[in-house]
This record gives structure tokens, sequence and C-alpha cells, in this order.
């Protein structure tokens, strides 16, 4: 048996999850050092951050968002440029693609998700794109400057995301969706025709309803064709349908995988002393149901949470929950939790207001908030997730709900956390 | 390392909800009035009764915003603060979900997040506020003033690692300017005037005098200039031991005829650059080298003399405290000091980390702690009227301050009582004068 003293700790995957659980672990055992494996060639960055660099909203230099002094200061080790091909969870041992082998005591996997590719002919030409990678999305970016129009394929937030930043470049886009209405995973339907009109109105085509059928590719441009019976030819094609957990060096190991990496609520996966946070962590979600929610949020929290139990301060996770913000055309529209209550029987309160264009939606359940939605109100969001997870009386935000929204969110805020702000600022 | 974060206090029960924190918050960082751009906000705390609570971002210790910050836009800055830098923000908003006390904002007009930054030191809502619900409780940033002045000193020192003097002299000179002659007598503070070797320190005319008679040194400058009609700052930087001791009577007798000059102590609590000899302005219980601590001694028996109370009874214009740790509550101390007609007198407190057994880069909280336990009220007194400038709401113990120090070391329970019994009676007496006037 080892000693505490001994404990090595690897930690795979250097992005939000993988640097929250770094910090954490060196706040409380500063001494003891860090290996952090990197799949990148230099340092670390935000895949969060790649739209704005498509978009030019920030150069290359200012991408990465920890420098080199960083690792020094949390008493890590920083491997960059490596691929982690096995874990064997026997000898406690990471092989890396170059043959190297890092033993550990503790181990965290964060190697997050990477765009899933639909079944499409065509698609793994050279001008269809995902953005997953600098190096992708580096290519996107100088294509970007010289082509005219694109394709972008999946209205989720990615494809929005993009399509919003290329059209502020002065390229025509298209953005096709397989479902009835854009960003169906983060907005009702309502709020997605606003949303669907402010890019309309902004030079944006969107075609819903719409599946890709066949893509056809020369050196120049690339032909899409739809299943409507539409041809349309651009210069390139995003494709942004999704993620999937980078699991695939796992398949072989005896770790408990499911969607991703089945994580307890500790965030402990079915091998004592192997974490997972982040995009490839499956975990109960805060409402009981078993999702994988690939967000920055949960990887931020859940990083904090695994860096805890690893450094041996026991806490669980309260499980992730769904929360989105996004910010187009100077609109921000952001929704968390069951925002889609209506089918569920819960007590649904909300009012679009096409011509604002505003929307808000409060979703209650057992006198609880669950859900809620809103664009373009001056409210803080962050205010909502605490309401939901801490389980806040919604009185106020119920009552205040037509008139003031904004006062009625802020007051049971006030209300509920007076004493935790104090503690959170002297603790 | 101590904490340092400067944030806003805020007293819900002093607002009233007039919103005119937000908008020139709004003005002064967007040039706009659209309370949307302000990076404060009032949150309503009942809303059936009208209670609101000015809001802004906490500074909580462990911020959630930097973790999920794409692009390293929010980071902790070098003295612990979480600061933004908008040039690297993309604007995703993350922050402003991730931050759980909604300390976070939207900028609509630069299509960014936004952050509170204390306007460097120098709040914009804190000037505002017409009730004095808010108050800035953080580390002076006097950039805004070191920026527009000279340093006046050259190169070369020769005090102590650490020494709260060199500072003192050296913003002073700063905020007085070069239109200064400088008077110093043997005392730590000389140093600065004397110079390295043969090199003075500083860039103005100054001498080093003898250890009674800087007062009356003083005395006969001043004359020379109001005879020739130059309003020149004629100020000394006399040692506690120069002010409280011997050379007392010719500041007695300056202060009485009320010449013009700025007479500052600076008050280190003994002689502290001859081997750390007690002095008259030595407290209450501290080690020196003359009030030794063993089977018999404890320190010093007799209590502080209290210099400050003593030039207000002499009638004084202007008599105030300070200490190197309330910079910006210094200077303004110093510009009405500036500004009197006739004798003014500063007093202040300069830590020493030699003499009072502290590592050297503790003189800032040691001087802020001093403040904070009310051991060292910060006061003014302008043709005899007190004033408290720096009120300390929940006072610290005494003990906070003493366990800082090695001087302290060898406290028993006993001389604490005794010591912190001291400190609330001067400050009762202290309060009790600000109320007379």
């Amino acid at each position: 048996m080892k000693s505490k003293k001994d404990i090595r700790r690897v930690i795979v995957g250097c992005s939000h999850g993988g640097l929250a659980a770094l910090e954490q672990i060196h706040r409380l055992d500063p001494e003891r050092k860090t290996y952090i494996l990197s799949r990148e060639k230099g340092l670390p960055y935000s895949p969060t951050s790649l739209v704005a660099f498509i978009g030019g909203e920030i150069s290359l230099d200012k991408l990465s968002f920890r420098d080199w002094d960083y690792f020094g200061q949390m008493n890590a080790k920083f491997i960059p440029d490596q691929e982690v091909e096995e874990i064997d969870t026997v000898n406690k041992e990471i092989v890396c693609s170059d043959g190297m082998r890092i033993v550990f005591d503790q181990l965290l996997i964060a190697t997050g998700a990477s765009p899933a590719i639909p079944p499409i002919d065509g698609i793994d030409h050279e001008r269809v794109f995902t953005v997953r990678n600098l190096e992708s999305a580096g290519n996107l970016q100088k294509l970007a400057r010289s082509s005219k129009n694109c394709l972008i394929i999946g209205a989720g937030l990615i494809g929005m995301e993009i399509a919003a930043a290329l059209s502020k470049r002065g390229l025509g886009v298209i953005v096709v969706e397989l479902l009835g209405q854009v960003l169906p995973l983060y907005f009702d339907a309502d709020t997605s025709n606003i949303i669907t009109a402010i890019y309309q109105k902004n030079g944006v085509e969107i075609l819903t309803n719409t599946k890709v059928i066949n893509m056809e590719g020369t050196s120049r441009e690339i032909k899409v064709s739809l299943d409507t019976g539409r041809d349309i030819t651009v210069d390139f094609a995003v494709v942004a349908t999704g993620v999937t957990p980078n699991i695939q060096f796992l398949q072989e190991s005896d770790i408990g995988l499911g969607q991703g990496i089945l994580v307890n609520r500790h965030l402990e996966t079915s091998k004592a002393g192997i974490y997972a946070v982040g995009d490839v962590a499956g975990g109960e979600g805060f409402f009981g149901e078993k999702i994988i929610n690939p967000t920055v949020f949960n990887a931020a929290f859940q990083g904090k949470i695994a860096g805890n139990n690893m450094a041996g301060k026991r806490e669980e996770f309260s499980g992730g929950l769904n929360m989105n913000i996004f910010n187009f055309f100077n609109n921000v529209a952001f929704s968390i939790g069951q925002f889609n209550g209506e089918a569920s029987g819960e007590k649904v309160l909300k009012s679009i207001k096409a011509e604002t264009p505003q929307a808000k939606k409060l979703v209650i359940k057992d006198n609880y908030l669950v859900g809620c939605m809103a664009l373009n109100y001056p409210v803080e969001p962050g205010i909502f997730y605490q309401a939901i997870v801490k389980k806040w009386n919604p009185e106020d935000m119920v009552r205040l709900f037509e008139d003031d929204f904004v006062n009625g969110i802020r007051s049971t805020f006030m209300k509920e956390s007076q004493l935790e702000i104090k503690q959170r600022r002297e603790e | 390392m101590p904490s340092t974060t400067p944030y806003l206090k805020i007293y819900p029960e002093k607002c009233t909800g007039c919103n005119l924190c937000v908008y020139s918050c709004a003005l002064k960082h967007t040039g706009d009035f659209n309370p949307r751009g302000s990076r404060i906000r009032i949150f309503p705390k009942d809303t059936e009764k009208k209670n609101y609570i000015p809001f802004n971002c906490v500074q909580c210790k462990d911020p959630v915003c930097i973790e999920v910050c794409p692009t390293k836009s929010i980071q902790r800055n070098g003295d612990g603060m979480v600061v933004q830098d908008s040039d690297r923000c993309i604007g995703c908003l993350l922050c402003t979900m991730a931050c759980p006390y909604g300390g976070m904002y939207f900028d609509e007009e630069a299509n960014k997040s936004m952050l509170c930054d204390y306007c460097d030191g120098v709040p914009e809502c804190v000037r505002v506020c017409p009730e004095n619900a808010l108050e800035y409780d953080g580390v002076e940033n006097i950039n805004s003033l070191l920026k527009e002045s000279e340093d006046l000193f050259s190169k070369g020192l020769a005090l102590c690692l650490g020494c709260s003097s060199e500072m003192a002299v050296r913003f002073t000179l700063r905020v007085l300017g070069r239109n200064t002659i400088l008077h110093i007598p043997p005392s730590c503070s000389a140093l600065t005037a004397a110079g390295y070797m043969t090199t003075p320190s500083v860039e103005i005319p100054a001498s080093v005098g003898f250890l009674t008679n800087s007062a009356s040194f003083l005395t006969g400058v001043s004359r020379h200039y109001k005879r020739e009609g130059k309003k020149i700052n004629v100020i000394t930087f006399s040692g506690d031991g120069g002010t409280a001791d011997v050379g007392f009577q010719s500041l007695s007798g300056a202060a009485e005829r009320n010449e013009g000059m700025i007479y500052i102590c600076n008050d280190n609590e003994g002689y502290m650059n001859t081997g750390m000899q007690r002095s008259g302005t030595t407290p209450f219980g501290a080690w020196t080298s003359t009030t030794p601590v063993g089977d018999i001694g404890k320190g010093k028996v007799q209590p502080k003399k209290e210099m400050p109370l003593i030039m207000l009874a002499h009638q004084a214009p202007y008599v105030a405290t300070a200490t190197v740790g309330f910079l910006s509550d210094y200077e303004a101390k110093l510009r009405k000091a500036m500004d009197t007609e006739g004798f003014a007198y500063i007093h202040m407190l300069n830590p020493c980390p030699t003499g009072w057994r502290f590592p050297p880069d503790r003189a800032q909280e040691v001087s802020r702690r001093a403040v904070q336990t009310n051991f060292f009220p910060l006061w003014e007194a302008e043709e005899g009227k007190v004033r408290v400038t720096v009120k300390i709401r929940a006072r610290k113990p005494v003990e906070e301050y003493t366990k800082l120090q090695g001087k302290y070391e060898h406290l028993d329970k006993s001389q604490l009582e005794q010591l912190q019994q001291y400190v609330d009676e001067k400050y009762i007496q202290l309060r009790s004068l600000e109320s007379l006037s």
C-alpha cells in the first residue's frame, strides 16, 4: 500500500474540465506534482473560442487560455502532443501513441468530445469542415477569407454560432437542419422562430426539415444535394451535427462505458481511482436522468469536484443541468434545465414578444423552478442556475413574471442567498 | 499571503434605490446613461417594502468565471483581484451564466461581458452615492496620482528592507511636488535626505539638522520665505523621539506661535535607527532594547504618549493622524495641510519591520490592522473640529494587531486585556471629542 504521499495524479485532457481539476488539486495539495497530458502540440485552448477565431474576433496568439508559466505555478508537468492509446487498469498505466507509458495512482479522463459526422456520401471531402480543433479551425478561417458563401449542416449551438460569425464576415450562409426548428435542444419552438427571424434579417438562409443526402466536391467548390430536391453549390461546408465523446481508446479496457464513460456522483468510473469529467462523462443529471452534458459549465463544475475528490475532499456532484447561453447578432438567449415543460404537466409561465424581440419562460414543478429560458432580458442567468440547483422558493419570480421579470428574479436571489454571499467572500 | 482583494462594502439599510450609482457607472464606462451598461445593479431585497441592495461582483474566493472563460479574458491580477481584459473577450457570455452571484453582465454596446473594475481604485458609484451606502474597501489605488506626479527620489537608499518610512517620504514628496523644502532631524527618515554615502536621496533642497530643534529651524526657513512673499511647502519628517521627546519643546513653541510649516511625525514607536530604544510613543507592553522582556521585565510599562491630542491642545489649525496603509486618506490630509495657513501637524504611524519584528513584506498589513483594531484611529481636526476619517464598523480585537509583531510576542492575557481596555478608552475619548466639536 502506498502512502498518501506517493500518490501520482495524472490528468488526460487539457481543457476546461482537466484544468479546473488541476487547479482544485493544487489548491488542496500544492506539494504533489500532477501530470497533465494534452493531445495538442501547444498550449491549451478552449474549443469555445474557436468559433470566435473563425469569425476573426480573436487572433491566434490570444487563443491559448493558459500560458507556459501556469503549469509551473500549478506544480504540474505539462506533456503536450500525446495521444492516449490505451489505459491499463490492472498495472495502472497509460500507454501513449509513441509508446510512452505513464504510471498513475489516480487518473482523470477529460478527453472531451469530437464532432459527430453523419453518414452522408462525400462528407469526407476537403472542403467539408468540422470545428473541434485548432487545425481545422485554422483551415476554415483561411478559406473563409477567400470565400463568398458556405453551407452549415446542423442548427445546433455551434452551427448557429458559426453561421453568425461567418455571416458577419460577409459570407452568404445557408443553414440546413434536419428537425423542424433551429436549436432544437436549446430553445422551444416559439423562441427558435424568433431566432430564425433574426438570422434571416441578417441575411442567413435557414432551411429546416431538410436533410442533406449527397455532397460532391471539386477542388474549388462543393455541391450539396438536399432531400427537397434543391442542389446548392457553395465554396465550403461545415458539419456541426453534435458531438460524440472521445472514448475510442477505452473500448479495450474494463472501464464501464455507456454513451460516455459511466461515472457515479463522485465522478468516479467503475474503476476506483479513475475519474472522468466533461464531455466524456456520462453521469446522473440533476433530474435523475442519465445524460452526457457537453457544456463548458459542466466541465468546469465537474472538474472542480473531481479535483476535490482526487485530493481527498469527498464531494458529490449535484448532477448536470442543461445550460446554454447564446449570443448572436447582439441578442442574448439562454436556457437552463427542463425548459420544454409543456408536455410533462408542469406549471409553465411564458411570454413571447416577437416584435421586440423578447421571450421569457419559467417552468415550475412541485413549487420549484426546474427550467427557464429568456431572450433579451437583462437578467443574470447564473441566478437561475442557483435557483434550480438550490431549490429556491420561486414565489417572487412567479408573482412578478409579467410586470417586472428582472426584479422578480433578483429579489428571489437576494432573499435566498444573502448569507452565502458573505461566506463565499470570506471563506 | 494576506488577502488584499478590494471590494465594495455595501450597506443595504442606507440604500434608497435611487439608481444614481447605476447611471453614473454606465456614464463613466460607456458614455451613455443606459443602465444596461452599468457594472453595478440595484437588486430589490423585498419588492413590497421597497428595500434595495446595490450589487456587483463580490470578488468571491473561488471564481467559476475564470474556469469557464475560454480566452483567459478573466483572470486574477497580481493583487488576487478578479479582473477582465475586454480585448480578449469574445462575447461568449459563459461567465455571465457561470457566475452564481449575478456579478457578470452583458455589455450590449461592446457585445462583450463586463465586470466591475472598481474604476482603478476610485469607484464612481462610491463617489456619487448620496446616502453613503457604498464604501470602497481595498488597497488604495494611487496609480492615478502616481502617474501624474513626479518621484523625487534619486537612486540609492540606505533604509532597512521593507521600511514604511521610505514609502511615506516618497509618497509625501509626490504629493507636495518640487516646491518643497525638507528638513529632517537625525532619525530613520534622515537617511532619505542624507542619502547613501554622499548622494542625497531626494531631488529637492533637504537638510539634516539636530535632533532637538527641527521646528525652530523650520521657523526660520518659513519666516524667510514669508518675508520674500513666496509660498513654499516647508516640511519636516521628524522621528517620534525628535517629536515627542527631545524635540518637543521646539515643536510646542512653533505650534503655539502658529508658524507656517507642515510638521510630520514619522512614528515608528522608538529610536529605531540607534538600536531600538524606547521612546515616549512606544506603546504599552512593547518590547524594545531598553524595555526588555525577561523574568521581571514585560515590555514597556507606560502607555503611548498621545502626541496628536497634545498637538490638538496646542490649538494648531490642522492636526491629523495618518498611516501608510491608507494612502489616499493620507493624501487628502496632506493636501489640507498644504492649504493650511499656519501650523499643520500630521502624526504618521509607520510600521518598522526591523524594530517591531515582522517580515519586511507586511508593513502595509500591520499598518492597516492598527487602524482596523482602533489601535491607531485615523482622524483629523480642522480648527479644533475633530472628525474620524476612516470609520471601522466592526473593530477587530487588538490581539489581531499585536499577533502580527514580534515585539508583542510575550504579551500575556492580562497585558492584552489592559491594552485592549486602553485602546477602547482612547477611542471612546476620540469619538466624544468628535461629537463635542
